[in-house]
């Protein structure tokens, strides 16, 4: 028997009795609004933009053996629909363009996030051991067209997945008080709602959330001084980071 | 982007680097390839103005110097007119893959023999670290990487190695640190290293995380409550003697359920002792480097390969039954002779490598080769061992004929065939 078919041999040996660590789901999800007012340059640019991350989205899952990041995107307009029927890996994620469609059912969208964001064995998307608290990025132009949304809403919030997750809403293009008014809800926190205006902005923004929080949750080395312990609250430490990378980009405003 | 290409940075005294590329970047800094003389090296820049304290820390391991080869360790350090702060180290060789993708099964080692050679090797370079008196401080998956082929390692991130006893701000990753870390009992020493090294042995001997079971079905999501219930408030060993309540949970832990039953008895006992006694005694339950040095050696002395599919099971020598059934692939065990000299037991065959403690129970280079079994290429049915160790060797056989073998001659595999290597250590070879 030649070496190398020996090695060859023993690899499998070794390789039957399990070949990996078993890894806690981390889940990103996509938000989108698709409706009519996105047609164009605005639906153009978040397609490019969802496209660009998924380039690097692997390498981020090579540098960490903590959390399998799954990938999901709900697109809403007249009603709310999940690209695929359940949460990707980083390498079967493939995003297919979306058109622009309709009006601005945002309640639609929250009752269908709502349904995700159980376990798995309640009939949701959350594995049902363990798991990362979810990163959600949700990207719109403008003001619901369902009236109800802010009872959606509510009912969302008292979904425990929802609650612990990191919340990030783009309001793209757009500008009025009552519609950051919207996102700010969504999020709870305005300092995790950004405005932005360009195709470039858009990108850069949705790059470094997607890429800096998924890094941040599933690999991140505590700080501190030792008195309060070591336990640190992911999500602040992945918004402070977020924080310092978007200083850079232009046409991003808080 | 703290730095651009070709940007050049005096290093004075007429020496300058110039900047190629980004080779990355982590939460406190970014890795540049950078060129200096022709020769390229790599240069870690801080992002944030660093206090006085870290920097007097880094030029001082600096100046003391690397405790082992194995360390990617700071060579120079630059302080840029800015007041950022950063070193230039050695690049890390291509050949070398992180650990991480070893433990998601993307890279696995070309033998388990050569798995516990990258064991090993990371014990004694603990050892040597802590023997300088530093601990690591921020042991994690993350600061690894191997040679799937050699089994050879490089530790990298040792910006926060530190005196031990002294802390510059980091405690460590989730996961991997002591429980008394996570409470906030106690600032990272020698001895939290010593858990975290357990507990990265664990991972690579089993692929799984040491206090991961059943309990996490407890927890609708793993946020920080979980977390600090799970590695520091109430961390129960998956592998408890007694406590049963966090088994490894069947369908997910896959690799550790079917891992764990075939370690050697004494390398579960050290990982027991670690994980359940030293968490209340974390100065004297938590198995030393040396010993773990000790029994990985052990472990790696008794593998013996399966003719049918190439699985590395153990002997058995200190198990209540010898291995009978390949574990992988159920076919019988194979019928090896073995060589005792002292407490050792070495399993023969081709390709097994013999180590310097074998013969000289005062060292402790475990991963210094002294001899190797090898096979006759006319016929493969003679074994025998090579040694490479520097005076004759004396053979008697059962019919009482005494060889003398010369130094770099061939020790053939018979049974009972007593060896003399020297005045002190005498062998036999049984099966
Ligand atoms: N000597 C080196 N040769 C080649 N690449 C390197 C070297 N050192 C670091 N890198 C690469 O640079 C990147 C950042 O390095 P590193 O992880 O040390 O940064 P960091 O800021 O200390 O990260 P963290 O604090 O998150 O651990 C990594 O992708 C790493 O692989
Ligand atoms: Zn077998």
């Amino acid at each position: 028997m030649s070496e190398e078919r020996m090695n060859e041999e023993r690899m499998t040996g070794d390789r039957m009795l399990g070949d990996g660590i078993a890894r806690q789901e981390l889940n990103l999800m996509f938000i989108i609004d698709n409706s009519g007012s996105m047609a164009g340059e605005k639906l153009g640019a978040v397609n490019n933009a969802i496209r660009d991350v998924m380039s690097i989205m692997p390498e981020v899952q090579e540098d960490t053996s903590d959390a399998e990041i799954r990938i999901s995107a709900l697109q809403f307009s007249d009603s709310a629909k999940w690209v695929y029927s359940e949460p990707k890996s980083v390498s079967d994620f493939k995003w297919k363009d979306l058109s622009p469609e309709g009006g601005t059912n945002l309640s639609a969208a929250y009752s269908e996030l709502g349904k995700w964001l159980s376990k798995k064995s309640n009939g949701g998307q959350m594995p049902d051991i363990g798991g990362v608290a979810p990163i959600l990025i949700l990207m719109t132009d403008g003001l619901p067209t369902s009236p109800d949304w802010e009872t959606r809403l509510n009912e969302l919030k008292k979904k425990g997945w929802f609650r612990v997750a990191l919340k990030y809403a783009l309001a793209v293009g757009i500008n009025s008080d009552e519609a950051m008014d919207v996102l700010n809800k969504f999020t709870g926190n305005p300092e995790t709602v950004l405005k932005v205006y360009t195709a470039e902005a858009l990108r850069k923004a949705i790059q470094v959330i997607a890429v800096t929080a998924s890094k941040v949750k599933s690999n991140s080395s505590s700080k501190g001084t030792g008195a309060g312990g070591a336990v640190v609250n992911n999500n602040e430490v992945a918004v402070a980071e977020v924080a310092g990378k978007l200083e850079e980009v232009d046409d991003i405003e808080w | 982007m703290l730095l651009n290409k070709n940007d050049k940075i005096d290093l004075g005294g007429g020496d300058s680097i110039v900047v190629q590329k980004l080779l990355g970047e982590g939460g406190q800094g970014e890795v540049y390839l950078v060129t200096r003389n022709g020769q390229p090296f790599a240069l870690k820049v801080y992002k944030d103005f660093e206090s006085e304290d870290f920097r007097y820390n880094l030029k001082n391991n600096i100046d003391r110097g690397v405790p082992s080869e194995d360390f990617l360790w700071p060579k120079q350090l630059l302080d840029f007119t800015d007041g950022h702060i950063g070193y230039l180290m050695d690049l890390r060789p291509k050949n070398y893959v992180s650990f991480v993708s070893y433990l998601t099964g993307k890279t696995p080692f070309r033998s388990r023999a050569v798995l516990l050679h990258w064991c090993i090797r990371l014990c004694a370079a603990f050892k040597k670290l802590h023997e300088s008196g530093y601990s690591y401080q921020d042991l994690n998956d993350g600061s690894f990487f191997l040679d799937p082929d050699t089994g050879d390692l490089l530790i990298c991130d040792n910006d926060n190695v530190t005196a031990d006893k002294k802390n510059l701000g980091i405690l460590g990753k989730m996961r991997y640190m002591a429980p008394e870390i996570v409470r906030g009992e106690q600032l990272p020493d020698i001895h939290s290293d010593r858990f975290s090294l357990a507990v990265i042995l664990f991972m690579a001997l089993c692929l799984g995380n040491p206090y991961e079971g059943e309990r996490l079905k407890q927890y609708d999501v793993i946020d920080e409550k979980a977390e600090y219930d799970l590695y520091g408030g109430n961390p129960v060993f998956t592998f408890h003697k007694t406590d049963r309540s966090n088994r490894p949970i069947r369908g997910y832990h896959t690799s550790v359920i079917r891992r764990w039953p075939y370690l050697p008895l004494y390398i579960k006992e050290a990982f027991h002792r670690t994980f359940v006694d030293g968490l209340a005694d974390r100065e004297n339950e938590r198995t030393t480097e040396l010993e773990w040095l000790r029994l990985l050696s052990a472990y790696r002395d008794e593998l013996m390969t399966c003719p049918s599919c190439g699985y590395e099971m153990i002997y058995g020598f200190e198990e209540k039954q010898k291995t009978a059934v390949c574990p992988a692939c159920g076919k019988p065990a194979p019928a090896v002779a073995w060589l005792s000299v002292g407490k050792h037991r070495v399993t023969l065959e081709p390709g097994k490598r013999l180590y310097a403690p074998l013969l000289d129970k005062f060292s402790s280079q475990y991963n210094q080769e002294i001899g190797e079994v090898i096979q006759n290429k006319k016929n493969l049915a003679l074994w025998g061992i090579r040694l490479n160790t520097p005076q004759d060797t004396a053979v008697r056989d059962t019919a009482g004929t005494v060889k003398i073998i010369p130094q770099g001659g061939v020790i053939p595999i018979v049974q009972n065939l007593s060896i003399k290597f020297n005045e002190n250590t005498k062998g036999e070879i049984q099966k």
